[in-house]
């Protein structure tokens, strides 16, 4: 049986370690996932005392297990908006990460079992990874991370507090109940997951397209989120300076995004130098900011005539100066 | 291949600044007060610097120049010291472009205060020159204990309008950009109302500078290149209207024109985008340069619509707006109409 005495001294003196390895990989995390152009919650915690005691005795009575083979001391949890960002992250962890072992929870689920799961990683940091090189001593430190949508950690957080253990102890009657209910977060996140899909393929309405194209590198160069009626609004104002020139509109919607790759080391400048600047500059808080860089390169005629009438000329000022302009 | 400056990638890595006073020219009993060390430069101003730098780059004022070999100003040498120096003779050659330049002033001039930032742009060395001109008062004190100005008290006159012109100039090393121009230059007045002739002293005789490519040409290319973007309108009406705009701001009692000034005054927004870019296709800067008419002069006198029966009217500047009334008629073809006694027939 689990030593409990050792493990409390294993563990005062472990914790502090795995407290700070978690707020380096948490804050790792959210600082470089959005180069992946998304923008997920990121959150992680340190084991409680008593929960190791009572998963080491757990798992003791099933297999030879001690302290030493626990994985979750520190879970990291990344929580994604669509179903279809598990395999971003995916991708950034193999590439950011040493991982151990992998479990798509949800795939090895049969059919009637009650649960909604996430994707489990066990990992360590990569230490030639350049954030990560000065904390060497991290180097065998295990860790999980678990990647689940906002819907299955709705539905873990539910279900947690509702209890239940096994399908087994409930009665068929409250077990239908549950499944209904687990069909319905299933279901949320893969309509989420095609009315996602559908918006950004939506041509019609040109104002939230563009918005879509330039959410996620707005999320890479600013890795804050940013009020989406402001840039819904500015950006319907601006595209209609263009009048009824539908072509410019088309070529905007075209070359926005090649627009900001092509001076993608001249947006991370101007991000990484102003970046504690964003409560003077707050057009560098909303990702229209690249739809007026846009303009004052392609149309810069047509942005300053019309600008005056919509916003304040300072503004303008202020974008135009972070720009630059070549001599 | 040449590089391109990018004002966007300027930093400031120090900064120093003398103040030049009013003289009467040959009147020595005056002296520069010169700062014997950098001005300490908290980012905050530091990022102030460098967007009224960029701000001023930016402008439609904003000209390319080169050092002309046969100018006797000293400054170049100085810049050039900076520049190979890292920066590290900021403070001496500072000292001596202050010199200079109290010594060509005279009464003319009012006082002035000379900044010299050494930096870099594109992750290269530059040395950037302001000079701020002040019609009164307000005078800079030098801290006893430092030897040098508060910098804060420069943005203060940068920001107060008892500076009304402050002339900006950005030079590298053109060798290692691989490009035919020293450094980029520009006149501002801070306070618009001010109706002060900018003249090209600060860049003729101080820097000792002449514009990158001779105005003569500059002129001819910038008709040239804007009468072929005229040409492109199907609209006959249009093409005689921007024509005979062309030839009446050519014309203009002025000495500095500019692409981007023709845009704004007289082509409609979009046709100023579509001209934009055809002079950015061009590779001609909409910016300021100034004007000669030499190559030209015979060409903008007169405007001469030739229609497709063979039919050609000519006017002379300003007769034909004036004279001829234009009507676009339903089958594409257009009406002219012109009244007035006949003077002669040949």
């Amino acid at each position: 049986m689990a030593n409990v005495q050792e493990i409390v001294d294993l563990w005062k003196d472990d914790q502090p370690k795995y407290e700070d390895l978690g707020k380096i990989v948490s804050s790792f995390i959210k600082n470089k996932i959005t180069d992946y152009e998304l923008l997920p919650e990121v959150q992680y915690r340190t084991k409680e005392l008593v929960s190791i005691i009572k998963k080491v005795r757990k798992k003791q009575a099933e297999k030879e297990y001690s302290y030493q083979h626990l994985k979750d001391k520190l879970g990291i949890r990344i929580i994604c908006t669509f179903q279809e960002d598990l395999g971003i992250v995916e991708k950034f962890i193999n590439e950011n990460f040493v991982v151990i072992s992998v479990e798509h929870k949800k795939d090895n689920l049969d059919f009637n079992r009650l649960d909604y799961v996430s994707n489990h990683y066990d990992a360590k940091i990569k230490c030639t990874v350049t954030e990560f090189k000065r904390h060497a001593t991290f180097e065998d430190f295990i860790f999980e991370i678990q990647v689940r949508t906002l819907n299955q950690h709705a539905w873990s957080n539910t279900a947690h507090s509702l209890s239940y253990k096994r399908e087994t102890d409930l009665p068929d009657k409250l077990k239908r109940k549950v499944y209904r209910l687990l069909s319905l977060y299933e279901l949320a996140d893969d309509e989420f997951s095609s009315v996602n899909k559908a918006l950004k393929e939506h041509q019609e309405n040109i104002t939230y397209t563009l918005l879509r194209k330039l959410e996620g590198k707005f999320y890479k160069f600013a890795k804050t989120d940013y009020d989406r009626e402001i840039s819904l609004l500015d950006i319907n104002t601006i595209l209609n300076y263009f009048e009824t020139d539908d072509n410019a509109k088309q070529q905007l919607i075209n070359s926005i995004e090649s627009f900001i790759v092509t001076n993608e080391q001249k947006i991370q400048r101007i991000y990484n130098d102003n970046r504690n600047r964003f409560y003077e500059i707050l057009s560098l808080s909303q990702p229209e900011i690249f739809l007026v860089w846009y303009m004052l390169q392609n149309h810069p005629f047509t942005i300053k005539d019309n600008w005056a009438n919509d916003f304040d000329d300072d503004d303008l000022e202020q974008i135009k100066t972070l720009w630059g302009n070549e001599l | 291949m040449a590089a391109k400056l990018d004002t966007s990638t300027i930093t400031i890595e120090n900064i120093i600044v003398h103040s030049i006073p009013k003289h009467r020219k040959g009147d020595f009993s005056v002296e520069p007060q010169y700062s014997e060390q950098e001005s300490s430069l908290p980012d905050g101003l530091r990022t102030f610097f460098k967007e009224k730098v960029v701000q001023s780059l930016q402008s439609n004022k904003e000209l390319l120049v080169c050092y002309n070999p046969d100018n006797t100003s000293p400054v170049s040498t100085y810049i050039n010291q900076i520049i190979s120096s890292d920066g590290n003779d900021l403070v001496g050659q500072s000292k001596l472009m202050a010199k200079y330049l109290f010594e060509i002033q005279d009464g003319q001039n009012v006082s002035g205060i000379l900044v010299i930032i050494s930096g870099k742009i594109n992750n290269k060395n530059t040395c950037i020159i302001i000079k701020l001109e002040r019609d009164e008062g307000a005078q800079l004190e030098l801290d006893p204990k430092t030897k040098s100005f508060n910098i804060k008290d420069v943005k203060d006159l940068m920001l107060t309008k008892k500076t009304k012109i402050y002339k900006v100039g950005l030079f590298v090393d053109k060798s290692s950009f691989k490009i035919k121009y020293d450094g980029s230059t520009a006149d501002l007045q801070i306070d618009p109302k001010t109706k002060k002739v900018v003249t090209t002293w600060f860049i003729e005789k101080f820097l000792g500078c002449v514009p990158l490519e001779n105005p003569k040409t500059t002129t001819k290319k910038f008709y040239d290149y804007t009468t072929t973007f005229i040409q492109t309108f199907d609209d006959p009406i249009k093409r005689a209207k921007y024509t005979q705009d062309l030839n009446s701001y050519l014309q203009k009692n002025t000495q500095k024109i500019s692409a981007k000034e023709f845009a704004d005054d007289y082509l409609e927004t979009q046709d100023k985008d579509t001209y934009n870019n055809y002079l950015k296709d061009k590779k001609f800067r909409m910016s300021e340069f100034p004007k000669d008419n030499t190559y030209i002069d015979n060409k903008i006198k007169t405007i001469t619509m030739t229609f497709a029966n063979d039919i050609a009217i000519v006017g002379k500047k300003g007769s034909f707006e004036k004279n001829v009334k234009l009507e676009p008629l339903n089958d594409g073809t257009t009406k002219a109409e012109i009244v007035s006694k006949v003077k002669s027939v040949r």
